[in-house]
């Protein structure tokens, strides 16, 4: 469905966002796009829009090459910005009609399919009511059917979930699962891992605008992680020592050692394969490097553990 | 397209019905001009602010007679007497070309000698072309000077055909409304102004703020649609105001216009899509509708005062006047009122070229600036 082949983007005054990006997407994959803020999943879905032309590189949605058919293109993608980017001053119905006019739904289903999104968005008691009245789940809501209403086979959401509370996030993740079922595409870009793991087929993670991993959740928690991941609080680490001293020290890898906070008790996250048969040795050899054991446990590793140990930084950072 | 263009209009003036903040400037501003521009004119007459020159070419007792009274004639009103200024006669024909001075009377040689031979003296005023307040102002007072020379001028019956000075009148001026009229003429054209640009600044920077333009944008919808669609909203939108203020002028200070009402909805259409794409800019700097309406209210102002709303520019300095035609506003005044007074076009297909440019540059400019806004957000 998409094939995004060698991407570069470079902004004018010379900021190169993305560096020989190249993926695929299948028809009717979930894509989560991870990475940290400025890491390029903007622009990433910017090419993919046809809102930027790429430096170099190509962008094909469909077998069509983006830039070359941008009207057809358009037509193919749904498209719901960061800011939801709609009209205030409308009501619901109006805005979905403003759009469906502008997208070319044939004249007579403009009614019926926006009956239908209001129906899917729970807004059809409030379709009349002036959209600046609605709260931030609802309006998300109304932006994410907005995006299908032109029956999109291609759906880009950009932080979907950004600031609405748990229901509105259930909603919205469950109306991405039911166009999934109705085989659409979904490409999205998140800054939360549980939103990857939830929804994604397959992530791909971007980092300084290139991809740094891809993959389904598991498999990248499989290769960069492990199956699981040991924390221990430990006590009496000399604040000079790091990872790869610990690492000889319990014979697996670990992945990162918290800075002492206030000369006190230091977290290291360490990968491990066996599990439960790992955590006692761990902690039988870090008694024997000297260090006191405050504190263990264990726990199958998250898309953030993922990051971490790609990156060698969280998402927030 | 015609079905995108169409949404857009739809979209656009239901928006414009919802917060229809911008008809207050668009109501308040001509009708706080008017108010300035009457106490001004009514308190302190008219054209007294600007020098009358005065040429003495005469050696004569009658000759210096005549220039005294005229140089120290007392107002018996409220209003001020304009200065008068001796120059030779070359410095008085120049300045009076470069209307740098508005007019000037010439005691001409032969005065005295026609005065002692028992002929009559004639006296010569050259009035430059302001408008009929400032005429009236100049030539009320000369012909009281001329009266009062001639004496018995206090009687209403004297018999002036016996008079030894005659006021040569013949003045070939177009016709010029009063300062009023003009005033009011030209309040009809700020309403639309202020309507036109406030309401476009303020709907762009709600917006740009929402990010709502990004659905149009992000659309299938061709750039031209939506600047075409834009443009045909702003016409009933900016047109919208004059419902109350042309019926309010036009009633209360009785000024009906003498041109072709099909040319002045021309020319307010033509104003019309000049000032969209500037409203355009406006409400993409400004970014928040508060300021966009600020902002346009300033833009009005300015606009209207610089570009000869207030006073005729033809008096201003020439480099001022080259800056304030590169201000739309002020082609739409110029065509305005010319038409609105004297039903002629004429010399002024430049205005209207510019005013259509103007459309079309800044059309271009908006579109490039709209571009740029979805790739940066």
């Amino acid at each position: 469905m998409v094939e995004v082949t060698n991407l570069t983007h470079i902004y004018k005054g010379g900021h190169k966002a993305l560096n020989e990006l190249s993926f695929t997407v299948e028809k009717g994959e979930i894509i989560g796009l991870l990475g940290p803020n400025g890491a390029g999943k903007s622009t990433t879905v910017k090419l993919i829009t046809g809102i930027l032309k790429p430096t170099s590189g190509s962008v094909k949605v469909s077998n069509h090459e983006v830039s070359d058919n941008l009207d057809a293109i358009r037509k193919l993608i749904g498209f719901m910005p960061q800011e939801t980017a709609l009209y205030q001053d409308l009501t619901a119905y109006e805005a979905l009609e403003y759009h469906a006019e502008l997208y070319g739904v044939p004249k007579q289903e403009v009614k019926n399919r926006i009956s239908k999104m209001l129906e899917l968005a729970g807004l059809t008691h409030r379709k009349d009511d002036l959209v600046k009245t609605y709260s931030g789940g609802m309006k998300r809501r109304l932006a994410l059917v907005r995006s299908i209403l032109h029956d999109s086979e291609l759906l880009i959401l950009d932080e979907m979930s950004l600031g609405v509370d748990v229901q509105s996030r259930n909603l919205i993740w469950n109306q991405v699962r039911k166009m999934k079922d109705e085989g659409r595409t979904v490409i999205f870009c998140t800054n939360y891992m549980d939103e990857a793991e939830a929804l994604a087929d397959r992530v791909i993670v971007i980092d300084n605008g290139s991809l740094v991993a891809s993959g389904t959740p598991s498999e990248l928690k499989r290769k960069h992680v492990g199956e699981y991941l040991i924390e221990v609080l430990i006590e009496g680490m000399e604040t000079s020592l790091g990872a790869d001293w610990l690492t000889e020290r319990v014979k697996l890898t670990v992945e990162k050692v918290s800075d002492p906070l206030n000369g006190g008790p230091r977290t290291a996250w360490i990968r491990s394969q066996a599990g439960h048969s790992d955590l006692p040795l761990v902690i039988s050899r870090l008694s024997d490097a000297g260090l006191n054991v405050k504190q263990a446990s264990m726990r199958e590793p998250s898309l953030g553990d993922v990051f971490l140990a790609i990156t060698g930084s969280t998402l927030r950072d | 397209m015609l079905r995108q263009i169409v949404a857009i209009v739809k979209k656009d003036l239901k928006q414009a019905k919802r917060d229809p903040r911008f008809i207050a400037p668009s109501i308040i501003i001509p009708f706080a001009f008017l108010i300035v521009y009457s106490i001004m004119w009514t308190s302190v007459g008219g054209g007294e602010s600007f020098a009358c020159g005065l040429v003495v070419q005469d050696v004569s007792p009658e000759a210096d007679n005549m220039a005294g009274i005229i140089e120290n004639m007392v107002s018996t009103t409220n209003h001020t007497w304009f200065d008068i200024e001796r120059y030779d006669p070359e410095t008085a024909a120049n300045l009076f070309q470069n209307t740098n001075l508005i007019s000037y009377i010439v005691i001409p040689t032969g005065f005295g000698a026609n005065i002692s031979s028992g002929n009559q003296g004639i006296l010569t005023i050259f009035i430059n072309n302001a408008n009929d307040d400032i005429v009236k102002n100049y030539v009320h007072r000369i012909e009281a000077a001329v009266l009062l020379y001639n004496q018995g001028a206090v009687s209403p019956q004297f018999n002036q055909s016996n008079a030894r000075v005659a006021l040569d009148e013949s003045l070939s001026l177009p016709v010029t409304p009063s300062n009023m009229a003009y005033m009011a003429a030209v309040g009809i054209l700020l309403s639309l102004i202020a309507c036109s640009l406030a309401s476009q600044a303020m709907l762009t920077a709600t917006e740009f703020e929402t990010k709502a333009i990004q659905d149009s944008l992000n659309s299938p919808t061709s750039r031209l649609a939506l600047i075409i669609g834009r443009t045909i909203a702003a016409i009933p939108r900016s047109v919208s105001v004059l419902l109350f203020t042309v019926p309010v002028i036009v009633l209360s200070m009785n000024v009906v216009p003498v041109g072709n009402i099909i040319v002045l909805a021309a020319i307010l259409f033509l104003t019309v899509l000049a000032l969209v794409p500037l409203g355009e800019l406006i409400g993409m700097k400004a970014r928040k509708r508060e300021q966009a309406l600020l902002a346009s209210v300033l833009f009005t102002v300015v606009g209207f005062l610089a570009g000869g709303g207030l006073a005729p520019i033809g008096l201003a300095p020439m480099t001022f006047r080259f800056v304030v035609l590169l201000i739309p506003i002020t082609h739409s005044i110029l065509l305005w009122t010319r038409v609105f007074f004297s039903d002629t076009l004429l010399g002024l297909w430049p205005s209207i070229l510019f005013l259509l440019g103007t459309w079309l540059v800044l059309s271009m400019v908006v579109v490039v600036f709209l571009k740029r806004e979805v790739e940066q957000s």
